[in-house]
């Protein structure tokens, strides 16, 4: 389902950076750890297609994304990959529900509200649909954002530390909330982070 | 969530900046488009009144102020001609049509016109109720008259001497109003129009010489020999008998009959379809009276216009500095909204927005500041022209309204939405080449 082979990005002429092939089967949960500055966001671009790499291949769903290329590739990127930010960033303009309708539409996908319900119902944030997001607590900001990461059920989610910025408590409940959503959708996991709390909590794990 | 509504959304999450460009674009456009409807209401109006009038004969002056004043009923008379010689011009059969105009009275700064009725028929004024005036004192008024003055057939009113301010009133005689015209967009509309021998009546006794001019001093004296002089002698009694009707009109028939011929003067003879050897012929004639003088209108109006040219380049001038200005203000607000939401381009295109829709959806942002700009420059340029035509129809006895739509003002919404889609040029490329990882990692 995922899979990565021979991967390597130049940040420089100097700075190579050499990733581990490794491959994810369909509805896995993993982690991928590694010290700030190892490359960790830098594979997660990779993984969603936002970078190039020097050499190596990234297949998502069976498809290399690198043979991909202009607005199918973010196409793809839209419908098949949902990704979870360390700072949760929104259209400030529109409201929780249209930051969720875009998502679905971006991604070719027709309007749904039900799906969009139901979902912040799953995470504790129902009432904020017709919010404005500077009107939301940092935490309630980071579920809407992975209601939006899965309101396309994508094949993959990627998230990018997103609980550094919580306490344990959050910590915690975010973690569990993303677990159980990708699941529920059938969606791969891959969580990109430097946050021992989650060590013990995968059985996969990949070291940067 | 289409790309339109999310441009909407944008736009209106920041509601002043994007209102200042709006209002901007809009004022630069109105200043255009209000000279536009002004140019193109002059022009008509300048095309009507004046193309049928072949030939001016007046007071010898400036030229331009004779057409002005007796064709236009713009500006003050050149002075006074003796009727006489329009009777003696009047034997020569080779002139078909000419109409006598007399001026320098007023009423509530309409202004009184002795004339006939091929004064009407030049501008093709139709009767909308009552009659066309007979006998002196009877008035025959414009649409506008009317309605601003709130005349109607039956109604009388004192005149008084004088083309703006009145500087005394007749108010020996009341004028009767007989008649309402139709609205004939021409300068009919504004005025009052009586048998010029109403304006000896009105005048009798009177030393006006020749000269109509707004002056304060000699008005003075005008008081004392207005009041002493109608008064005198057989006509003692018309202050007693004004209300009696038939009383005066068989005094004013004595009266007139009493007017010195060489006091029976009008301002201005026009000449309608006049062309040819006959024009020539009356042109020397004129020419070679003393104090009289012949203008063709043709030049003298080409010449005006070439005088207004400069001021109106500079109102263009001025209406392209703002528009320009306002493009600048929609590129600087749009460069300024899209930098801070840099990481929100980014976002679109994680989420499946591919390079194209971002493009257009900035683009999209500056067309429509700029067709709303567009539909409120509309507004303001149509109430604005009528504010000023209002202001307008009392200096130059033409109504100008702001009501009338040019297909002309259709291409400013081109011109619009050029404007936005030139300042949106730059922002939208910006978002296009957006690095996603970079702005991203930051």
């Amino acid at each position: 389902m995922v899979k990565i082979n021979g991967l390597t990005y130049n940040y420089s002429s100097e700075v190579q950076l050499t990733f581990p092939d490794f491959s994810l089967s369909k509805g896995e949960q993993a982690l991928i750890l590694g010290q700030s500055g190892c490359g960790k966001t830098t594979l997660l671009h990779l993984l969603s297609g936002l970078l190039n790499p020097n050499s190596g291949e990234v297949d998502v769903e069976n498809k290399n994304i690198f043979k991909m290329s202009g607005a199918t590739l973010d196409n793809f990127r839209g419908a098949n990959i949902g990704i979870v930010f360390q700072t949760p960033h929104f259209i400030e303009a529109l409201s929780v529900k249209e930051n969720l309708t875009l998502t679905q539409t971006l991604a070719g996908n027709s309007k749904d509200v039900d799906k969009i319900k139901s979902l912040l119902a799953d995470l504790g944030v129902e009432s904020k649909l017709n919010s404005k997001l500077n009107a939301l607590s940092v935490g309630e900001k980071q579920r809407v954002s992975i209601a939006r990461a899965l309101v396309n059920s994508p094949a993959l989610i990627l998230a990018d530390e997103p609980t550094s910025a919580l306490d344990d408590k959050n910590c915690d409940a975010v973690l569990k909330l993303v677990r159980e959503q990708a699941k529920k959708h059938n969606s791969t996991l891959l969580i990109v982070t430097h946050d021992n709390r989650l060590k013990d909590q995968f059985d996969k794990r990949i070291e940067l | 969530m289409n790309i339109l509504r999310l441009s909407w959304k944008n736009i209106i999450s920041k509601p002043l900046p994007s209102l200042l460009s709006m209002l901007l674009l809009a004022v630069g456009l109105s200043t255009a488009i209000i000279l536009k409807l002004t140019e193109h209401q002059l022009t008509e109006n300048i095309n009507n009144t004046g193309k049928d009038v072949k030939l001016v004969i007046g007071a010898k002056g400036s030229r331009l102020q004779l057409v002005l004043s007796s064709v236009f009923q713009i500006d003050n008379p050149t002075g006074n001609i003796n009727y006489g010689f329009y009777s003696l011009m009047k034997r020569n059969k080779m002139i078909k049509e000419m109409i006598p105009v007399s001026m320098g009275d007023s009423y509530k700064r309409k202004r009184i016109v002795g004339t006939n009725h091929d004064y009407i028929r030049l501008f093709s004024g139709e009767l909308k109720e009552g009659v066309l005036f007979e006998k002196p004192l009877e008035a025959t008024i414009g649409s506008v008259v009317a309605s601003e003055l709130r005349l109607k057939v039956g109604d009388e009113f004192v005149g008084g001497h004088g083309m703006e301010a009145v500087l005394h009133s007749h108010d020996e005689y009341k004028y009767k109003v007989v008649g309402v015209l139709e609205r004939s967009g021409s300068v009919l509309d504004n005025l009052i129009l009586t048998p010029v021998q109403t304006v000896w009546i009105m005048h009798a006794g009177h030393d006006d010489d020749s000269e109509y001019t707004l002056g304060g001093n000699e008005e003075a004296a005008h008081e004392e020999v207005a009041s002493g002089e109608v008064t005198e002698d057989e006509h003692n009694h018309e202050h007693h008998g004004h209300d009696n009707h038939e009383h005066a009109e068989v005094n004013l028939e004595e009266l007139l009959a009493n007017i010195d011929p060489k006091d029976r003067e009008i301002t201005a003879i026009l000449f309608p379809n006049l062309s040819g050897n006959a024009k020539i012929g009356v042109l020397n004639n004129a020419n070679n009276q003393p104090n009289m003088m012949a203008v063709d209108p043709a030049p003298e109006i080409a010449l005006l216009k070439n005088k207004l040219t400069p001021f109106v380049s500079i109102i263009i001038a001025i209406s392209w500095f703002i528009t320009i200005i306002a493009m600048f203000s929609v590129f600087i607000g749009l460069l300024n909204s899209l930098r801070g939401r840099k990481y929100e381009i980014a976002l679109m295109r994680v989420l499946g927005a591919s390079k194209a829709k971002v493009l257009v959806s900035i683009l999209f942002e500056g067309v429509i500041l700029s067709v709303l700009g567009y539909l409120l420059c509309l507004v303001l340029s149509h109430a604005g022209m009528e504010l000023i035509g209002n202001w307008m129809q009392n200096e130059y006895q033409y109504e100008f309204t702001g009501w009338i739509f040019l297909n002309s003002e259709l291409t400013y919404l081109l011109v619009a939405i050029a404007i936005g889609l030139v300042s949106a040029l730059i922002p939208a490329y910006k978002a296009y080449n957006t690095d996603i990882s970079e702005t991203l990692s930051k």
